[in-house]
C-alpha cells in the first residue's frame, strides 16, 4: 500500500512530531527539575526579582531552556505535520482510481507451437476498464526461464487514461522442446509521487509447445539437395530391382522374362534380346519404441541420451515420411506412455513431433507392457526399433519383451545409447578419474553383455552407440532395414 | 524524442529556480559569523586541555595513596626488608606532586577555572555553539551537492537527501541561537502562519521535495519508454540491414592480412599469423550461428510485418507512450490542490483551538476555550485523527470501486489445440474454458488416424 518512499515520508514526519514533543518534555523537564529538587526555582520566581535560579549543581540546565520555548518545538511541530499529511492526503484520490482489478491484460501468440530455436512473438494488451485515469502503471509479464527474449521487453511503464488501451509486444526465441507456460502478469500501480501502490498477479498463462529442433532435419534437407546438384556422387543408394514403375537397367534376356519388359530398340542396337528391369517400390512399417526412464535422462543437460534418442527419432521419421513408409511411435517409461500406430503422411510427423515436445525421463522402463500394448493394437509384422539405454530394467524383462515380439515375426533392432559415454569424456578427465570412470565402464559393459547374449539369441540385433554415432546408426538401421524390406507391408 | 526530454526539463527548471532560492533564503537565514567563529575552535581545545588535566591529576592522587598506603605497611611491618620497599619515601611523593602543579610548565593547563559555578553551564554553550557550527559546515555541502546530485541524476533519494539537510540546519540553527530570521510560527490566522518565515522556508523546502518527486516520475515515465524506443528501433534497422558475409569473403580478407604481415616480419608473422588462424577457427563458427539466426530472425520479421504492418511500433511500444501533454496538464492543478489542501490542513492542526472547541462543545463543555487546546499534545491528537480519517476514507473508496469488479482468483491457462493428448498433470479446468482441446481433436481426426491417449 504505502511505498517505500511514502513510508520514509510518514516515518520522517513521525520523527520530527516526537521531535517537537520531546523537545517540550525536556522543557517542562528543566522547569520542574529546580522545583522539584531545590525549591529555589519556585522560591526565586515567586519571590520579588523574579528571578530564575537553579539550585547548586543544576546550573546546566539554563543550557537546555531553549527547548522550553516554541520555536524548536513549533518548527518539529511543523514539519512533522507537513510530511504526515504529505504521506496520506492523496490516498483516498488513489483507492479511487488505482484499481489493479480494472485492468484487464490480454495476451496473444502469433504462434503456439514452434521448433527449438525459432521465434514466437507474445503482444500483450492493457486496458484500464475504469474511467480514472491511472498517472503510473507497470506490466511486467513473466517468460519461462527456458525462453530469451531476442527484441523488445516483456514489460513496461506508462499511463492509462480511462477506458484507454496500450500494447506492447515482444519476440522470444523457445531453445529446448516441451511446453512451456507464459505468464503471470504482474500489475503494479503507483501514485504520481510514489507514494502509494498497489499490485496485482493475474494468474493468466498462454502455453506454448516446443518441437524438438528441426536442425538435424534441415540439416539432412540440405545435403540431400547438394546430391540433387550432383555434389556428392557416389552416395546413392543402390535400390532394389522388381516390379516397380521406376527404371533401373536393361538385362539380358532370360527364359519365362515377361515379353513386355523385351526392350526391342535395345534388340535393334546390339542384337541381343534385352528385358528392361524396374526398381523395386517396398515400403516398410517401422516403429519405434522410445524408453523415457529416468535413466535416458543422464548426461549433459540439453543433451541426455533421450535427447539425442528423440533427435534420432525426428530425423528417421522425417526420411520414412519422405519416402512413404509407414511411421509410428510408442513412448514408454515403467507403462506405455502415448502411441502413435503406424501411417504416412505430414499430419502425422507433426503428431509426432507434439510427442517427442512433451516426453519427459520418468520412472523405470518396462519394454514387455510396451510390446503388449503394441501388439494388442497392431498385428501385423513391423520392424521394431527399440531406442534404450537397456538400463532401467532387469535384463529378463527386454529377453521377454523380445521374445513376445519375435513371435508375432517382428523384426527387432535396438539401438542403445551408451550411458557413460553420454555423461563424460575420457579426455576430459585425470588419470585417476580415467581410471574410476574406466571400472564404470566394465561394469556397465558386464551387464550389457548379458543382455545383448540373451537378446542375439533370438535374432535381435543390438547396436551401442554414443553421442556421436547415434544419428548415423539409427539411419543407417533404417536404411538397411528399407533394402532388406524387414516389416515390409 | 525531444518532447519527452522537454517535459523532464521543464520539471527540472522548477526545481532548479525552487532549489537555488530555497537553498539562498537557508543561507541567509544562518548567523554566518557565529557560524565560521573559529574562536570556539580554541575553547574547545582548552576543554579538552581540562579534560586531560583532570585525568592526570586524578591518576596522580591515585599513585600518591597507593605510595602513601605502601609506606604506611612498611612502618607497620618493619621487617619487610625489600630494597625497593626501602627506598619510597616523603620526598618521592612531592616529585609527583609537583608533576601535575599548574605552576611547573610541565604541560600546558586549561584556563578554565572549575570552581566558578558558572563553568559547567559555559560548558554546554560552548560545546554546544561549537557542535551547531560543526554540523551546519557539514550540513551545508552535503545538502547542496545532493540536490545538484538530483539534477544530474534524477534520484529521488538524493532530493530526500537534500531536503533532510536543508531541514536539520534549520533545526540546528533554531537549537544553537544561530538563526537571523523570526523563529516564531504564527497560527493566529493562516495567512499570518503562511508569512511566518520560517514557515515560508521549511515549505518551501518541502515544496522543493514533491516537485523532485514530480520530476522523478516525468523521468521514471518518460526516460525508460524514450529509450526503449531508440533502442528496438537501432535493433531492427540492424536486423533489417544484415547481409551475411560469405565464408570466402571472409577467409580472402584473413588471407591479405596474413601474407601482408608475414612479408614484412618472420618471426612475429608466424605468430601473428598463427594467431590468426587460431582465431579463425572460433570466428568461423560464431559467425554460421550468429549469421544463421540473424538471417532467420530478420525473415521471421519480415513475415511479422507482412501480417500486422504495427509490428514495429508494437515492438519499440511507440504506441503504448505516456501523453506528454497530460502529463504538464495534469500537474499543475493536482500540484495546486494538493499544496493548497496540505496547508490548509497544516493551519488546522497547528492551531486545533477551533476544531477542537467545535467538537469539545458536544461532548466536554468545561473544556472550551482550555489553554491546554494550543498545547502540542493537542496537535499530535488532531494529526493522527486526520491520519486516521484519510486511511478511513482510502478504504472505503478501494472496497466501494473493487466491489464493482469481480476478481479472478482462479488459475487461467490458454491451452494449445494440439493434435494429440498427451499424458501430463493439466491444472484443473475452469467451467469459463469452454470446451477442451482433446475434445475438439478426437472430433476433427478420423478414427483410422487417431492416436491413443494412454492414461
Amino acid at each position: 500500500m504505502l511505498s517505500s518512499r511514502g513510508a520514509f515520508i510518514a516515518i520522517g514526519g513521525i520523527l520530527l512530531l516526537s521531535v517537537g514533543l520531546s523537545a517540550k518534555g525536556i522543557g517542562t523537564v528543566t522547569t520542574m527539575i529546580p522545583i522539584l529538587f531545590g525549591g529555589e526555582g519556585l522560591t526565586q520566581q515567586s519571590g520579588q526579582n523574579q528571578t530564575v535560579g537553579y539550585p547548586t549543581g543544576m546550573e546546566f540546565l539554563s543550557a537546555f531552556e531553549i527547548l522550553n520555548s516554541s520555536p524548536i518545538v513549533d518548527y518539529g511541530m511543523f514539519l512533522g505535520i507537513l510530511l504526515l499529511l504529505a504521506s496520506v492526503i492523496g490516498l483516498p484520490f488513489f483507492q479511487a482510481s488505482a484499481n489493479a482489478s480494472l485492468i484487464r491484460v490480454t495476451r496473444t501468440v502469433d504462434r503456439e507451437k514452434a521448433f527449438a530455436g525459432e521465434y514466437v512473438h507474445v503482444s500483450v494488451k492493457i486496458e484500464n476498464t475504469g474511467r480514472r485515469r491511472m498517472d503510473f502503471i507497470e506490466v511486467y509479464d513473466a517468460i519461462p526461464d527456458m525462453f530469451e527474449i531476442v527484441l523488445g521487453e516483456n514489460f513496461i511503464i506508462t499511463q492509462l487514461d480511462g477506458k484507454e488501451t496500450k500494447e506492447f509486444s515482444y519476440i522470444i526465441q523457445v531453445s529446448t522442446r516441451g511446453v512451456y507456460q507464459i505468464g503471470p502478469v504482474k500489475v503494479i500501480i503507483h501514485d504520481r509521487l510514489g507514494f502509494y501502490f498497489e499490485e496485482d498477479v493475474r494468474h493468466f498463462y498462454t502455453e506454448v509447445l516446443c518441437y524438438p529442433s528441426y536442425e538435424d532435419i534441415r540439416r539432412m534437407e540440405a545435403l540431400s539437395k547438394r546430391r540433387q546438384q550432383g555434389k556428392m556422387f557416389g552416395a546413392h543408394k543402390t535400390k532394389q530391382k522388381g516390379m516397380g514403375d521406376d527404371f533401373h537397367a536393361l538385362a539380358r534376356y532370360y527364359p519365362g522374362a515377361p515379353f513386355k519388359s523385351l526392350d526391342w530398340k535395345a534388340f535393334s542396337r546390339t542384337g541381343e534380346l534385352m528385358v528392361r528391369e524396374f526398381e523395386a517400390e517396398k515400403n516398410i512399417r517401422l516403429l519405434v519404441f522410445l524408453d523415457h526412464s529416468g535413466s535416458m535422462g543422464a548426461g549433459i543437460p540439453y543433451n541426455t541420451k533421450l535427447d539425442f534418442a528423440i533427435r534420432s527419432v525426428m530425423l528417421v521419421m522425417k526420411m520414412a515420411e519422405e519416402r512413404q513408409d509407414l511411421f509410428g511411435l510408442i513412448t514408454f517409461a515403467d507403462r506405455p506412455t502415448s502411441y502413435l500406430p503406424p501411417g504416412a503422411g505430414k499430419a502425422k510427423f507433426f503428431q509426432l513431433l507434439e510427442i517427442l515436445a512433451l516426453v519427459e525421463p520418468q520412472g523405470r522402463s518396462d519394454p514387455l507392457a510396451a510390446v503388449d500394448y503394441v501388439m494388442q493394437r497392431l498385428p501385423r509384422a513391423s520392424f521394431y526399433v527399440f531406442l534404450t539405454d537397456l538400463e532401467s530394467s532387469d535384463s529378463e524383462i527386454f529377453t521377454e519383451a523380445a521374445k513376445r515380439a519375435r513371435s508375432a515375426k517382428n523384426k527387432i533392432t535396438v539401438i542403445s545409447p551408451f550411458g557413460p559415454l553420454f555423461e563424460t569424456k575420457l579426455t576430459d578427465l585425470t588419470s585417476t578419474e580415467r581410471a574410476i570412470a574406466e571400472a564404470i565402464f566394465e561394469e556397465y559393459l558386464g551387464y550389457r553383455k548379458q543382455v545383448e547374449d540373451s537378446l542375439r539369441g533370438l535374432g535381435v540385433e543390438i547396436i551401442n552407440v554414443g553421442p556421436d554415432d547415434i544419428l548415423p546408426n539409427v539411419i543407417k538401421t533404417y536404411m538397411k532395414a528399407k533394402q532388406a524390406g524387414k516389416g515390409s507391408v | 524524442m525531444p518532447a519527452a526530454q522537454n517535459t523532464a526539463h521543464f520539471f527540472r527548471i522548477i526545481y532548479v529556480v525552487l532549489f537555488v532560492f530555497s537553498s539562498l533564503l537557508v543561507l541567509f537565514s544562518i548567523d554566518q559569523t557565529k557560524m565560521f567563529d573559529f574562536t570556539q575552535v580554541f575553547k574547545i581545545i582548552d576543554y579538552l586541555m581540562l579534560f586531560v588535566q583532570v585525568l592526570l591529576e586524578t591518576l596522580t592522587n591515585l599513585a600518591i595513596n597507593i605510595t602513601l598506603i605502601i609506606i604506611a605497611a612498611k612502618a607497620a611491618l618493619p621487617f619487610i626488608g625489600d630494597p625497593n620497599f626501602a627506598s619510597l619515601n616523603q620526598s618521592g611523593i612531592a616529585q609527583i606532586r609537583n608533576l601535575v602543579n599548574p605552576l611547573n610548565n610541565f604541560f600546558p593547563h586549561s584556563n578554565i577555572d572549575l570552581t566558578n559555578p558558572q563553568a559547567l553551564e559555559n560548558l554546554i554553550t560552548d560545546f554546544s555553539a561549537f557542535f551547531g557550527a560543526t554540523t551546519i559546515l557539514i550540513l551545508l555541502p552535503i545538502a547542496i551537492l545532493s540536490g545538484f546530485g538530483f539534477l544530474r541524476e534524477g534520484d529521488t533519494k538524493l532530493a530526500i537527501y537534500s531536503f533532510l539537510g536543508f531541514q536539520l540546519i534549520l533545526i540546528v540553527a533554531i537549537f544553537t541561537e544561530n538563526i537571523l530570521i523570526s523563529t516564531e510560527i504564527n497560527s493566529s490566522n493562516i495567512f499570518a502562519m503562511i508569512f511566518s518565515p520560517l514557515f515560508t522556508l521549511g515549505f518551501l523546502l518541502y515544496l522543493q521535495l514533491e516537485i523532485a518527486f514530480q520530476t522523478s516520475y516525468t523521468l521514471n515515465i518518460l526516460n525508460p519508454m524514450t529509450e526503449r524506443e531508440k533502442r528496438i528501433q537501432k535493433h531492427l534497422a540492424r536486423i533489417r540491414a544484415f547481409v551475411p558475409k560469405s565464408e570466402e569473403e571472409e577467409e580472402g580478407k584473413e588471407r591479405t592480412v596474413g601474407s601482408m604481415q608475414s612479408s614484412k616480419f618472420d618471426l612475429l608473422a608466424a605468430s601473428y599469423l598463427r594467431e590468426m588462424v587460431e582465431r579463425r577457427v572460433f570466428k568461423t563458427g560464431e559467425m554460421a550461428i550468429d549469421a544463421k539466426s540473424m538471417m532467420r530472425l530478420q525473415s521471421y520479421l519480415a513475415s511479422l510485418n507482412q501480417s500486422d504492418p504495427q509490428t514495429d511500433l508494437k515492438l519499440a511500444a511507440k504506441t503504448a507512450q505516456p501523453d506528454i501533454s497530460a502529463l504538464i496538464k495534469h500537474f499543475i492543478p493536482t500540484m495546486i490542490f494538493r499544496i493548497s489542501a496540505v496547508v490548509l490542513l497544516a493551519y488546522i492542526i497547528m492551531s486545533p483551538e477551533g476544531i477542537l472547541n467545535f467538537f469539545m462543545s458536544f461532548s466536554f463543555p468545561a473544556l472550551l476555550d482550555s489553554l491546554e487546546l494550543s498545547q502540542p499534545e493537542f496537535r499530535t491528537i488532531a494529526i493522527l485523527n486526520f491520519v486516521l480519517l484519510f486511511i478511513l476514507i482510502g478504504a472505503v473508496l478501494h472496497y466501494l470501486s473493487s466491489g464493482r469488479t469481480v476478481k479472478v482468483l482462479e488459475r487461467v491457462v490458454q491451452q494449445i489445440d494440439t493434435l494429440v493428448d498427451f499424458d501430463r498433470g493439466k491444472p484443473s479446468r475452469t467451467p469459463s474454458e469452454g470446451q477442451s482441446s482433446e475434445e475438439e481433436s478426437v472430433e476433427e481426426a478420423s478414427p483410422e488416424d487417431q492416436e491413443e491417449v494412454i492414461s
